[in-house]
């Protein structure tokens, strides 16, 4: 695969070519050229890719919401990016000539640094090029993003916290988008953190949510090695875009102790924009170690939820530790809605005192 | 001459129901929900009731929890959800433009006493006030029990719910009625010795202790208590005899008085947030 020089047509090189969805808010007329440079390539950027080898990633998630199988030689649209995901792989938004990696389904393209054991290889891709506009300047998502905004957001706002990936945050924010949706609310589901996915989205939507947003909507194809400043703007645009809405429950990826998330969990300003974490663990031992840790920030969950509550032994144990222990059953349960309506108004108007 | 409607409703999700409208009055009027005992006797209870519609105004829907799907429907948060059925059926008639959109007052007979009190405590935004007569038992709002008997102090969703609802359930109007000659332990009076001992040996004393337990668990949360508690006169275990002795039918569809009440959460206009 030759790399091309800057400035070629991108029109007969992107014919045909799947778009991922992490691409999904890019208008396709911008894209006129391609740029061949890779030295220079930094999160964000759009990537024209050829398949070569299929490896742990054998779909590629549409930015239609679908699933399309990858098959050697497809062309595909993707964002250069990071990727943390302990049970798959750890990778760098970089690029270079041999060859790139698909780092997430989702449609991230980078390097990877390390994988699971239990993982195959990556999708292994040849870059042909960079998308660039008439001018021949590089696109990024974050030209198709929805402006950074301060503005109000929604009046109540529920983190789901968990003790690391598969700890069944996602689970435990669609039961609270659920519940909080039959209660009668009208509620947004936001995805402050992560790697650009559909399946949290997708659960989201099925649980009712009149808003879905995540990062990539703010023009982040991950937030893995992002600036904190940065997440922390992009998780009140976020907040603002869905401003119409009565409540958010806003998931951040991965455990409380990631890089990322433990910086912004120690930020005041940020723990401020919300109203109580829920947080989701595997078993009883993991929600201690991350309610440990919480209170050496100064918080503390309004209930444990995750993995854990499916195993009636793990869910006891769990309960030992004082903090209610709630399903994802329990969080899509009206009456839960409006018991935690009624906990976050007393504490309100205790705190207002 | 009040009309009395018999509604069907769909098996396991939305109750049959009684919907009793009054010939005049105002239809946007919160509704009366009147809540059946375990022998199931709504037909006798609607028959009995249908006078009070045209007296106050108000449409009275009489749910009816049939065997099938609702055997337990007295534990209202039970396998069968009775809560959500209830939830579902005041909805449907609610879009039907048969009731308003009011919140509605809640009395019970019996086994529907329990559903109510339960009712009210999981969905506290979904009542106004209540009326409750001669449960067999009853959940305490205190930590003397673990659910259903009392809200213990676990940290399973039952009791989750109960403790974070307990201030604005207690923030109504409630009236507890038991008859003065329901003393017996019949087969329907429920009795195991850690229920004898928390609550008493029958329906009176049951009631009585519920009722100062309210009492208490309101002054320690900060709220007035609006209870009232009624010994009716040589009344039994019977709805009819009730009515017949203590019109009891005046108590069960009272009058339409709006209670002062703290709004439900909607929005970002009731809530200024703490920053």
């Amino acid at each position: 695969m030759h790399l091309l020089d800057m400035n070629t047509d991108a029109g007969p090189q992107i014919a045909g070519a799947k778009w991922s969805f992490v691409t999904r808010r890019v208008r396709r007329g911008a894209v006129q050229k391609l740029d061949g440079d890779l030295s220079a390539v930094r999160s964000g950027d759009l990537v024209l890719a050829e398949v070569q080898d299929i490896g742990s990633h054998k779909r590629l998630q549409l930015s239609d919401g679908r699933y399309s199988a990858l098959y050697p030689k497809d062309r595909i649209v993707l964002a250069c990016g990071d990727r943390f995901a302990e049970d798959q792989f750890e990778g760098i938004a970089e690029l270079s000539l041999e060859s790139a990696d698909l780092l997430a389904g989702g449609g991230v393209i980078g390097t990877m640094l390390s994988r699971n054991g239990r993982v195959k290889c990556p999708t292994s891709l040849s870059v042909i090029g960079r998308l660039a506009d008439a001018d021949g300047k590089v696109l990024n998502l974050d030209q198709f993003a929805l402006a950074p905004s301060h503005g109000p957001a929604p009046a109540r706002v529920i983190g789901v916290l968990g003790t690391g990936m598969n700890a069944g945050k996602t689970a435990a924010a669609a039961g609270l988008v659920n519940g909080f949706t039959r209660y009668g609310d009208k509620v947004a589901a936001i995805k402050a953190t992560g790697t650009g996915s559909f399946g949290d989205v997708h659960q989201y939507e099925a649980a009712g949510a009149a808003r879905t947003l995540d990062f990539t909507d703010a023009g982040f194809a991950s937030t893995f090695r992002q600036p904190v400043d940065k997440i922390e703007t992009l998780t009140r645009t976020l907040l603002s875009a869905a401003s119409d809405c009565d409540i958010a429950i806003v998931e951040l990826a991965d455990g409380v102790t990631q890089v990322e998330t433990a910086e912004l969990l120690s930020r005041p300003n940020y723990c401020a924009l919300f109203d109580a974490f829920v947080l989701a663990a595997p078993g009883a031992l993991a929600s201690r170690g991350a309610l440990a840790w919480l209170a050496e920030h100064d918080i503390t969950p309004i209930a444990q939820t995750g993995l854990m509550t499916q195993a009636p032994l793990a869910a006891r144990e769990a309960e030992t530790l004082g903090l209610p222990v709630l399903s994802r059953e329990d969080l899509s349960d009206p009456a839960t809605a409006g018991s935690l309506h009624n906990l976050l108004s007393e504490a309100c108007q205790e705190h207002v005192a | 001459m009040s009309r009395i409607h018999f509604r069907h409703g769909i098996p396991g999700a939305v109750p049959s129901a009684w919907v009793i409208q009054p010939d005049a009055g105002d239809k946007g009027r919160p509704p009366v929900v009147a809540v059946h005992g375990l022998n199931r006797e709504t037909e006798v209870m609607a028959n009995l009731l249908a006078p009070r519609a045209d007296a106050t105004g108000r449409t009275i829907v009489l749910p009816i929890f049939d065997l099938t799907s609702w055997r337990r429907y007295q534990r209202a948060a039970c396998k069968q959800r009775s809560d959500w059925a209830l939830l579902s059926l005041l909805r449907v008639l609610r879009d039907d433009g048969a009731i308003g959109e009011g919140r509605p007052d809640m009395s019970g007979f019996s086994g529907g006493a329990q559903f109510a009190h339960r009712f009210a405590w999981l969905h506290p935004d979904h009542v106004a006030g209540l009326c409750l007569v001669a449960p067999g038992w009853w959940t305490f709002p205190d930590a003397r029990g673990s659910f259903p008997l009392a809200i213990g102090d676990g940290c399973n969703a039952h009791e989750f719910r109960f403790r974070a609802n307990l201030k604005r359930f207690l923030d109504r109007d409630i009236r507890v009625s038991v008859g003065s000659l329901d003393v017996q332990q019949d087969r329907n009076l429920r009795q195991t010795p850690e229920l004898n001992a928390l609550q008493g040996a029958n329906r009176v004393a049951r009631a009585r202790r519920w009722s100062a337990a309210v009492i208490r668990a309101a002054r320690r949360v900060g709220v007035q208590p609006r209870v009232v508690f009624e010994l009716m006169p040589n009344c039994v275990h019977s709805f009819s005899d009730c009515v017949a002795n203590a019109r009891l039918d005046r108590a069960f569809v009272p009058d339409f008085t709006p209670q002062p009440q703290t709004l439900p959460f909607r929005g970002q206009a009731q809530l200024k947030k703490v920053a």
